[in-house]
Order: structure tokens, then sequence, then C-alpha cells
């Protein structure tokens, strides 16, 4: 019928793939992360202050520096956390799937096969847009919490790789 | 070949009855809240005019639409396309390749009964929109039609892809097989080993949100406190205990007759590429799902079912939208034999898993686990209430560190599984023993996880997502998940095979 079925391979003996090289996502992504972030902080902040204006307990306002330095920690945990997690970050083109790699304490990988991709789109955020970035999209069958996205990529190169696997899904047809 | 349906048709006037039916209860559910107040508002007042008068309004409302919409609805069939036209107020025109059509499922409740009418529901390939139902079509024509749509269908398959499709689709288009059915007495033990702890369990809640809820809608709750409650407690174990009997009792009793009208002579039928299965005495339902849409094969017991031997087990389909519980078909009690019969005409390989050697998984889960879940938590919790708050009852929650200990063990000497180049079977559970099979080229994509207390020691866990779910294999070696992902990734990727 197809040529797989004729084969028989022990799980001992299947064809190992060579050690994937995952390329970096771009640094500029990094800005991106970075600006989330620190939007968020100022965020935080300013209803920090907000209330400390309107909230007129005394456990309240006699520790707001502490309040404010609580904060201020975990944003620089929170900075410091994606530093060292960027660079695990990566993803790898193979001849016939795709793969992400993400997380520093928690690490997960995904590799998607082409020929299971259902569509797949470019996506830019208002960061994203200001550093020329963009989201590669990938959507499978298997539901949205097994979706990739792999972002910090170049415009150019995302819609590259975009046509690409469509490409790749043409092919399969 | 003679068309039957090349003029526009209306469907069956019983229609009419269905859609009042219909009508009138979308009708009272949209006015619910209204109708409650107008109850609880005016308890004083003329109650029963007003519920008079509004339900024949309804009533009137009811039947102007299911007429409307009866006299506006049309289908007919052209080319190879199913042409439909309905709305009342938007009108709108569908229409269906039938090469996108996938299966025609019947059904027919006590009223389809009587008239010796069908509803059927069209199951696209598309997205939600396009699915839609008949309500009430004659039986005769509605097999002809289906019939119709399904050689044309084939045939436009065979011309399109000579190769791939030999073979017709052949669900219901002859008589079929009867592979599996459940008896009566088949029915009784399935409704007697329900999961009925659980229902218990969601009664009580449920009664407590109901208790909340008609004390906030202004009914006297009142004696429902913490006094009550305390001299109820003070009643004696032996009533609450009974209390609780009777209460079981009547689950199990609820449950079988659910059980008997949903699976009344439950049949499973086997046509040349996929399963049909018949069920229910009231309302009786028609499910089909062709072999290569099957994404997984689940089955289940619990320790009640384990004395009788049977298994809950589920052949689950890809579909378009989310998996709806509709998707799948369901056998609520079947023995392994049953199943292993199923296996023979659904996998190429039939039951091959059952000869492959049985791989563990690292005894780090259970240490993991012993500590994360077995005792941290619990120690904490009493740690707190007995140092911070000095209440000694608090380390009665250190009871809970042997039940989790034991139940983890369970769980951690129950995980295993099979794999060779076509499927992978995983089994766990606690209380239940779940057994999964899937075969490799249905996997949409593979995912591997580590956790830090994961990658220290070079462990990690895989998950395979297909159309119908996932499934995963917690704490293998790193290597060893690396090697089962390559080989999925092997399978996937060399199977010219459509996994849809």
């Amino acid at each position: 019928m197809t040529d797989f079925s004729n084969i028989q391979l022990s799980f001992e003996e299947i064809p190992r793939a060579e050690k994937i090289n995952y390329l970096p996502l771009d640094n500029k992504y990094l800005y991106v992360l970075l600006t989330n972030v620190f939007i968020f902080f100022i965020v935080i902040v300013a209803i920090l202050v907000y209330l400390w204006t309107i909230i007129d307990k005394s456990w309240f306002t006699n520790n707001f520096q502490w309040f404010l330095l609580g904060v201020l920690l975990i944003f620089v945990i929170n900075f410091a956390y994606l530093f060292k997690a960027f660079g695990y970050k990566g993803y790898a083109f193979r001849q016939r799937d795709i793969s992400y790699k993400t997380g520093w304490l928690w690490r997960s990988v995904t590799t998607v096969p082409f020929n299971r991709v259902q569509h797949c789109e470019v996506s830019q955020g208002i960061f994203d847009r200001y550093f020329k970035l963009a989201k590669l999209k990938i959507y499978t069958a298997g539901g949205s919490s097994s979706d990739v996205v792999v972002p910090g990529l170049e415009l150019d190169q995302a819609t590259e790789l975009k046509d690409f696997i469509l490409e790749k899904i043409k092919e399969d047809e | 070949m003679s068309n039957t349906f090349a003029d526009p048709m209306r469907q069956s006037p019983i229609a009419i009855l269905l859609l009042i039916y219909k009508y009138f209860f979308n009708i009272i559910r949209q006015f619910w809240p209204a109708i409650i107040a107008v109850f609880i508002g005016q308890r004083a007042g003329n109650v029963s005019n007003i519920l008079l008068i509004s339900t024949i309004l309804v009533a009137i409302l009811a039947l102007f639409f299911a007429i409307a919409s009866y006299l506006r609805f049309s289908f007919r069939v052209q080319g190879n396309e199913l042409f439909i036209e309905k709305g009342v107020f938007k009108k709108s025109k569908l229409n269906i390749p039938f090469e996108r059509i996938q299966t025609l499922n019947f059904e027919q409740g006590i009223i389809h009964q009587i008239f010796n009418v069908v509803k059927i529901e069209v199951d696209t390939a598309g997205s939600s929109k396009n699915e839609f139902s008949f309500n009430a079509i004659d039986k005769d024509l509605a097999i002809e039609l289906r019939k119709l749509i399904l050689e044309r269908k084939s045939e436009i398959e065979i011309k399109e892809e000579p190769i791939e499709q030999t073979a017709i689709d052949t669900i219901s288009q002859k008589e079929d097989d009867v592979i599996f059915s459940l008896s009566l007495k088949d029915l009784f033990i399935v409704g007697l080993t329900q999961n009925h702890l659980r229902t218990l369990v969601l009664l009580f809640f449920f009664t407590l949100w109901g208790a909340g809820e008609l004390s906030d809608a202004g009914l006297d709750m009142d004696w429902l406190n913490e006094e009550s409650l305390q001299s109820f407690l003070k009643s004696g174990i032996l009533i609450i205990s009974s209390l609780a009997f009777i209460l079981l009792v009547i689950i199990v009793i609820g449950t079988g007759i659910r059980t008997i009208l949903k699976y009344y002579d439950f049949k499973m039928f086997r046509s040349e590429k996929g399963f049909k299965i018949q069920a229910g005495l009231f309302n009786r339902k028609e499910n089909a799902a062709l072999d290569h849409k099957i994404q997984q094969i689940r089955w289940s017991n619990n320790p009640l079912k384990r004395i009788f031997g049977i298994h809950r087990l589920q052949l689950r389909q890809a579909s378009s939208v989310e998996i709806s519980n509709k998707k799948s078909i369901k056998i609520p009690g079947i023995k392994l034999e049953g199943i292993q019969n199923i296996l023979n005409y659904l996998l190429s390989n039939g039951n091959e898993y059952l000869a492959l050697d049985d791989r563990n998984i690292s005894h780090w889960y259970l240490v993991r686990n012993m500590i994360y879940v077995g005792i941290l938590p619990w120690l904490l919790i009493a740690g707190i209430g007995y140092y911070i708050f000095l209440d000694t009852r608090y380390l009665l929650v250190l009871l809970a560190i042997p039940y989790f200990c034991i139940t983890t063990y369970v769980q951690y000497r129950k995980w295993r599984y099979r794999v060779n180049e076509y499927l992978i079977y995983a089994h766990h559970g606690v209380y239940e023993n779940k057994n999964n099979i899937l075969q490799l080229y249905k996997v949409q994509n593979v995912q591997i996880h580590q956790s830090p207390f994961q990658w220290r020691r070079g462990l990690a866990t895989i998950r395979m997502f297909t159309a119908a779910g996932s499934i995963h294999i917690p704490y293998l070696q790193l290597e060893e998940a690396k090697k089962l992902k390559d080989l999925i990734l092997y399978e996937v990727e060399s199977s010219q095979i459509k996994w849809y």
C-alpha cells in the first residue's frame, strides 16, 4: 500500500535524527519581551500609587515603600529570568518538520511534522512592528495547546518560512 | 440514476410538530428568569392566570415559528450537491458538495418512531457552520437520500483518487453485520457498575448550590443553618449512614434506568470501512464512524466493572470543531474479547500490542509524587495549623498522607506502555484501569516537557497530540523520550495514509 508498512524496525533501530541545531531567536525579540514586562511593571506601580492616594489605612500607607520594593524585586527577578530563559528559546527547521523549544526551568520542545500542518500565519504585535519582528503561528488539528508559535523572527524571514511550509503542505496533497 | 430529489422538497409535516416542541422550549429557556421573577415577585397575586396566558402566548408564537420555518425549508439534490434553503427572517441558501459530507446520522425520538420519520444529522468535513440537520423526513425517503449521497460520494472519490479509494463507502449501504450487542441483562450490569460515588458527590454539591440559589431567590432556607446541622450530626452515625445508603440506592436505580433508556437494544454494526451503533428506547440514536476517522481507542474499567470483567470503550473520532462527546462511539460495557474483536477490524495488526513488552516509567515518578503530593502539602497544612493557629484538630490532616502515598504508589505501579512501529499502548490509573491505543501515524505533533526535577535527573515527559485528544507518558529517560519522538516523527513523516 505505502512504503512505510513494508519497513520492519524495532524500537531500538529506528532512524535517529541527527542532533538538532536550534537557531536562536532574533536578539531584538528580547527587547520586545523586556518592554512587555516593563510596561506591566509601570502599570502595577501606577495602580499602587493610585491606591496609596485613596486608601487611608495605616498598615498600607506606612508600609508603602515595602510594597514598592516588593514589586521592584519581582520585576528584577522577572527581568533576570527573561534574560536567562531567552537563550533557551530556539527553533529548528528540518526537511520534514519544525521544532520549537522554550523554557529554562520548565523546558519543552514541540515538533510539528509539515504533513500535519493545517495552516500557518504570520502575525505582528505592536512592539513586534516597532522592532520589525513577527511571529510564525503553526496550527495543527491537535488543538490549541499544541499549536506552535515561533516568535522573534524578522518579518521577511517569517513570511519566507510561512511560504516554505505552505509549499510543503501543497507537495503533500 | 433517477433522482427523486431533483425538485425542491419539504420535510415531512411531522416536522411542524417537532418544531413547535423545539421552539416552545427554546422560548421558555430564553425567558426563564422572567418566569421565575413572576413566580417569586407575585406570590400573593394571581399567578395561575399569568402563567396560563403566557403559556398560551408562547405556544402561539412557537406554532407561528414552526409553520413558517417548515414552509421556508426546502432541499433538493442537483448534480453532486445538496441544496438547502431555509430561514424565517433571514433566508439562507446552503449547498453542500457530497464529497464534503462525512456521514449522515439518523436519530429517532418517540414522536419520530410513532410517525416513522427520522431526524438526519449531516456531518461535514468543514467547520461547524456547515453542519445541519433535517428535523423529520420519512424514513424510506431518508434511507434513499443517504444511499444516493453515499453512492455519488464514492463515485466522486473513485474518480478523483483511483488508487487510494477503491472500496465504496459502504456505511449502511448494504446490510451490515451485527458484531456486538447488549442484552437487558448486560445493561443491568452496566447500570450497576457506573461510578455512583461520583454521582453522590455531584448530587451533594448540587444540593448545596441549589439551596444557596433558592435562598438568594428569597425562599425560606433559614432552617438550614449551623444549628440544624449540629442536631443533624448529633442524631447519630446510624441515621446519617442509612440516609446515605438510601440515597445511594436511589442513585443506583436512577442510573440503571437512565442506562437502559439510553442504551436499550444497543447494536454495533460492521460495514466494510466503518462502524455504526444504534441504541436507545424512546430516543433511538444512530451513530457512524469510518475507520480512518478514528484517532484514539480508549477503554477503562473501575473496581465494580472489574468484578464483571467489563470495560467502557470509546472510539474517538476526529472532529472539525472541538472534541464533542457526540463524535466518539461509546460502548458502556464490553468484555475484553469484544474489544479485541473490534481492534481486529480497526488495526491492521489487530491485537499485536498484546505481545509487546511492557515498558515502565522511572521510579523518580514515585519519589517525586510521594514527596510533593503524598507528604509535603499535608505536613505543611498540619504544621501551619498546629503552630500558627494552635489547633490540634489540624493534625487530622496528616491522615491524608497514607492515603495519598498509597494511591501514588498504585498509580506508579500501573503506569506502563508498549510501543512498536504502528502504535503506542498506554496503561494507567488509580482505581480505574485506563487503556489507550494510538496509531502512530495519527499523531499531529509531539511535545517533550521537563520540569527542573526532571532535567536534573535526565528525565522527560512526552505528550502526543491527536485530533481527538492527547496522551502522555510521564518520567521517561530523556534518551527514551527522544527515541520515541523520533520514531513517531518518522512514522508520521513517512506515512502516505491520510490521518482523517
